[in-house]
């Protein structure tokens, strides 16, 4: 059965004069469009959504679609560029106007997609298993060998649960017959069902009355669904499902935290898993905890760097083994992306009738694979009008090809495509050339039509079940012309409405009590995440160091116009140099110019633009553990820090700057203690700040202590070490050595003082987990009670600058000793690096 | 002929490894031109899982990993090994080269002898123009297969420098081509790139030369580590026929198969994960001698029963 436009419009007929909103469009010619008709109806379907908005007003409408894209903003939602110079970071680029499907053809759609899952499943099932449809000729070897996605180390296992799909989605295109094609298979680790959630919750914010009263299905219950069926794959009450991610770099990493978090599952990257006998585990503060399910958004590929792609960094060594051994279930199955090839996409229709005994619902976009002597010649007779394309994988292998219509081609690069594909077809399918429909597209206050491919996802529900999500994710061109839509060429991404001829219901459908398994597993923290959070804040907190030095210095040069060479100054400058903010030659007589550079020198390892580098590496891998405020407040602290190399600083601004700076460090401390759930993740950002904080003050006030502690340098360390009014109010007398000693190294009221960092540091170990075993305290924590007992009994009399200097290596042996415990037994390249 | 095979790898670690992950393929299976009487794997230090798999191609594998701090593994393959050399086919009868592209294409067998796994592009052999070039001088359409493979076999060997150390395991065959010199592993690459390029499925083989040739003939190049060489499918009929372009001449009796695939990467001896600081070196020793046969000692016959009696 076709989904053709007759079917769409049997409802009622379109009606005859658009008006208001739809005044100025008109389809593209020869084009389908989904919103008005050729005679320049409108379809049905689209009726009551335009009078809703028609009765908002063009101004209201600009004003709802603004607040859409702010919703998204302020969640933070992005994706990735690659090859982006500027971090490739890009906000989402939400279309507000969604796409309205009516529930007529979407029934049909439904039964097409769940149609080629089947298909997808069965033929993945013999790939993998007997190879029967190869043997008996409705296959050919070659057209399954070609693809890189053939994983050979998982032939004759069969997947646990019995099902390689858990998540299949496809790619449908409206060619202009008004019939839905699909365009290809996505049986890898489909993307963007993430992004579907945040379209629907930005335009439902957007467009609350006019969603509730179109009656458009909800999303949860396939989530639920979808969720439910990992869970059920987990042997035992205990088990965690995980969700593997390439890492920060991935082009949706956002959705994969963002999913994450939204159907709890454990965010975990390759680094954070080991193989013990067979079974898979997270590396965690707590050791190591059995996870039965990984959700994989990793290629099958790279899953395995041992017994797949030898140079992936991105898996887990032993995983195949772990699988081979029935100690997990990864969904999809690994190798479960051999049936999205195209050269594959020219058996389907055959393979539908041979091993579903139907024809195919949806047609599929025709393909030749010239692999076979008849269809490479059928290509080849007709290559103005095909699709020229890689049979397997992105890429043509063996030649600077250049595929797309035959007709575009130059004369060379048409006469090389002829030969290449006569020397060695199976590398080549010949695909038809497909135009495809428009949908409205809110521009510069006006509709414009623009093509789409839309994707729908299907999730595996029981033995052999299947559902499939009312919605979908739609990607629009931003050309009227393009025959190719990608996010990675600048399109943008739509929500599509399912509608329905009832009210639909309100809330969401949760499961009966016993099947609700999977809790939240806040309490599981991943190493590597831990690792992170406690450098995060080091690297923070040592940019707050700095920039109080930088602020000192120059509120001396700017408001008293101290002599530059003064010995303030040069001790200033030279703490500076002793944290890697100033080279180790210097010309002290442009102090100003120097304390500057701080700010903007990219090549010192101790200025602001190394240290926030590394500040936002270890961010990017936390992003699912700090609260939505607490990250932006580093954005706006990163961004301000990106500025700023390169720019020629007055020195009165450059301290403005750093007083700005030092304002959002402050604003992420209380965000960060305030916002973050005090688990385990808040422990180690507040022991990286606390260790910093404290070595860094013993190594100021030891610095001070050696250049003879003149009372103008005392002043300057209790600026630097925030204890000026602490002080007044203890002493009359100006700054003198000892009473500036017991305040910022002994006295544990005060909240910049050593000991008071050393009390919080002791606090903070023994509320982490194993730190006392039968009764004793671990090393690590025996160490940090030395530390703080030395202080709380130690008078100032006992102090001493090596004393300091000593108390200082200390705390570093510390912050080793915690990295030992708690983040160590992973590749050691990927540990941040130690400036100490 | 029987080989005593002997292979050893050893790594030594700059700094101490708390934890490793490894898989071996170093232990020959049997398979047709070669059968094997024993074969022994010892690893040391001794390690906390080991598990003995086939993989997809029929090679052994060894999987095992290491739980307690070690800065030294080594791994160690004892093996005696019959190797029967295929009778030698007359090129002239073998089918064209054409034919075997076409057959390789159509092939309806998934099977871990199936051409069609070495038809395509790998990741360390991408197809390259130059070399295919190259290969199609002499691999040409209408040439029995046969004929048309032990020419650019003959030709590499000729307009190739053996050079250990001019390339490493990475070194992409266009590099190697482009230099014209390389080891065991660049020839056998860019002899399995032409093929490919051209639609002939070849294989990349890892595995060993006996060490002291017989009397009277050269030692061969490759003998003192782990050698590789290639398969070439010749079409159904006479399926699979190894050549040895690092030595101008058909794998036969001198050659011990370790394992086959795709490229190195499928056949690699040692590949490891390992959670450490330091570098590290690694050494390899083989030795393949053959084994005298046992000699043959006369039955006495016993008095009174003679032949005929």
């Amino acid at each position: 059965m076709k989904v053709t436009e007759s079917q769409t419009q049997s409802q009622s007929a379109a009606s005859p004069t658009p008006a208001g909103l739809v005044a100025g469009y008109r389809p593209l010619p020869g084009i389908y469009d989904e919103m008005m008709t050729a005679g320049g109806g409108i379809r049905p379907v689209w009726d009551r959504f335009l009078a809703a908005l028609d009765q908002m007003g063009a101004e209201a409408i600009g004003d709802a679609f603004g607040q859409a894209g702010r919703h998204l903003e302020e969640a933070g939602v992005f994706f990735r560029v690659y090859g982006d110079p500027a971090d490739g970071e890009r906000a989402w680029p939400l279309a507000p106007m969604p796409l309205i499907l009516a529930p007529g053809e979407w029934a049909a759609l439904e039964a097409g997609v769940v149609q080629r899952a089947r298909l997808a499943e069965a033929v993945l099932a013999d790939i993998y298993g007997e190879g029967r449809l190869t043997r008996d000729g409705h296959l050919p070897a070659a057209a399954v060998t070609g693809s890189p996605d053939f994983l050979r180390p998982m032939v004759g296992l069969r997947p646990a649960g019995g099902r390689h799909l858990h998540l299949y989605a496809v790619d449908l295109g409206r060619g202009p017959d008004g019939s839905w094609w699909v365009l290809s298979d996505r049986t890898q680790a489909p993307s963007g069902a993430g992004y579907t959630l945040e379209n629907r919750l930005a335009l439902n914010r957007a467009l609350p009355d006019v969603a509730r009263a179109m009656n458009v299905e909800r999303l949860a219950a396939f989530f639920q669904a979808f969720r439910d069926e990992l869970a059920r794959l987990n042997a035992r009450a205990e088990a965690r499902v995980g969700l593997l991610t390439p890492g920060p770099l991935n082009e949706t990493y956002f959705e994969h935290a963002y999913l994450a978090r939204y159907l709890g599952f454990l965010l975990v990257e390759g680094a954070d898993l080991a193989v013990r006998d067979g079974a898979v585990y997270v590396r965690t503060v707590s050791g190591l905890k059995r996870v039965d399910v990984l959700w994989r958004r990793l290629d099958g590929d790279f899953a395995d760097p041992l017994e797949l792609r030898a140079s992936s960094r991105l898996g887990v060594p032993g995983l195949v083994q772990a699988v081979r051994e029935g100690g997990v279930t990864v969904a999809n199955s690994l190798g479960s992306g051999v049936v999205e090839s195209r050269a594959l996409m020219s058996f389907m229709p055959a393979l539908a009738r041979h091993v579903l005994g139907e024809d195919l619902k949806l047609p599929n976009l025709a393909t030749w694979w010239c692999g076979q002597p008849r269809e490479r010649q059928a290509v080849l007779d007709h290559l103005d009008e095909m699709v020229i394309a890689p049979a397997f994988g992105a890429s043509f292998n063996g030649g600077p090809h250049r595929g797309g219509l035959g007709a575009d081609l130059s004369p060379g690069e048409r006469a090389g495509l002829d030969a290449a594909i006569r020397a060695r077809g199976v590398d080549f399918v010949g695909q038809e050339a497909v135009q495809l429909s428009t949908m409205p597209v809110w521009q510069d206050g006006r509709l414009v039509p623009r093509p789409f491919v839309l994707r729908l996802y299907v999730a595996a529900v029981g033995e052999d079940g299947f559902m499939v999500m009312p919605g979908g994710f739609c990607r629009i061109s931003d050309r009227p012309d393009a025959r190719f839509v990608s996010l990675q060429q600048g399109a943008s991404a739509a929500d599509v409405w399912v509608v329905s001829d009832r009210p639909v219901v309100e809330t969401t459908l949760l499961p009966p009590p016993d099947r609700v398994r999977i809790r939240r597993t806040t309490g599981t923290l991943p190493s590597r995440a831990a690792d992170n959070l406690f450098w995060l804040s080091r690297y923070l907190e040592r940019t707050e160091a700095t920039l109080r030095l930088v602020r000192a210095l120059l509120g001396r040069l700017v408001d008293t116009g101290a002599a530059d060479d003064g010995p303030v100054i040069r001790t200033l400058l030279a703490l500076l140099q002793a944290g890697g903010a100033l080279p180790e030659t210097i010309d002290r007589r442009f102090a100003a110019r120097l304390a500057v550079s701080v700010l903007t020198d990219r090549e010192q390892p101790g200025a602001l633009p190394q240290l926030l580098e590394r500040a936002r590496g270890a961010r990017g891998t936390v992003r699912d553990r700090l609260a939505p405020d607490a990250f932006q407040v580093l954005t706006d602290l990163f961004d301000q820090a990106a500025t700023l190399p390169g720019r020629r600083l007055a020195p009165a601004a450059a301290f403005d700057e750093a007083n700005l700076a030092l304002r959002r460090i402050a604003a992420f401390s209380g965000l960060a203690s305030e916002n973050m759930n005090r688990l385990m993740g808040w422990r180690f950002l507040e022991l990286g700040r606390r260790i910093e904080r404290a070595a860094g003050t013993a190594r100021l006030v030891e610095r001070v202590w050696r250049e003879g502690a003149p009372t103008p340098l005392l002043d300057a360390l209790l600026e630097i070490g925030d204890s000026q009014i602490s002080y007044r109010t203890r002493y009359v007398a100006a700054a003198s050595l000892l009473p500036v000693l017991d305040l910022l190294v002994l006295d544990d009221k005060n909240p910049r003082s050593v000991a008071f960092q050393t009390g919080l540091i002791l606090e903070h170990l023994r509320s982490l987990p194993a730190t006392v075993v039968d009764g004793r305290p671990i090393p690590l924590l025996r160490a940090a009670q030395r530390l703080d007992g030395g202080l709380a009994t130690a008078s100032v009399e006992d102090l001493s600058p090596d004393g300091l200097a000593r108390l200082a290596q200390d705390l570093f042996a510390l912050s080793a000793a915690i990295t030992g415990r708690f983040f160590m037994e992973r590749p050691s390249r990927d540990l941040p690096e130690d400036l100490e | 002929m029987i080989y005593e095979v002997r292979h050893v790898a050893s790594y030594a670690y700059a700094s101490v490894v708390p934890f490793s992950r490894h898989v071996a393929r170093m232990t020959p299976a049997s398979r047709p031109g070669q059968r094997v009487l024993s074969a022994v794997l010892d690893i040391a230090p001794d390690p906390a899982e080991r598990a003995e798999t086939t993989d997809f191609f029929g090679n052994r594998l060894t999987a095992f990993a290491l739980d307690r701090p070690h800065d030294r593994l080594t791994v160690c393959l004892s093996a005696r090994v019959e190797v029967t050399p295929p009778e030698p086919l007359l090129a002239s009868l073998t089918p064209t080269v054409e034919a075997v592209v076409a057959a390789a294409a159509a092939v309806q067998d998934l099977g871990p002898a199936s051409p069609a796994h070495h038809l395509f592009a790998s990741r360390a052999v991408p197809i390259d123009a130059a070399i295919t070039a190259f290969a199609a001088e002499s691999v040409a359409p209408r040439r029995p297969v046969l004929e048309a493979v032990s020419e650019l076999n003959r030709r590499i060997h000729e307009a190739f420098d053996y050079v250990p150390g001019s390339t490493d395991v990475e070194t992409p065959p266009p590099q190697a081509f482009a230099a014209r010199r390389g080891v065991c592993q660049d020839f056998a690459q860019v002899m399995i790139a032409g093929l490919r390029g051209l639609g002939v499925p070849a294989a990349y083989v890892s595995g060993y030369l006996r060490t002291i040739p017989p009397p009277g003939r050269p030692r061969l190049a490759g003998a003192d580590a782990t050698h590789a060489w290639v398969s070439v499918w010749c079409g159904p009929e006479a399926g699979w026929i190894g050549f040895d372009p690092t030595n101008a001449m058909a794998a036969g009796e001198d050659h011990t198969v370790a394992a086959v695939g795709r490229d190195y990467a499928d056949v690699s001896p040692l590949d490891g994960v390992i959670v450490a600081s330091g570098g590290h070196t690694l050494t390899v020793e083989v030795d393949v001698e053959p084994v005298a046969p046992p000699p043959v000692v006369p039955i006495p016959r016993a008095a009174g029963r003679r032949a005929g009696a």
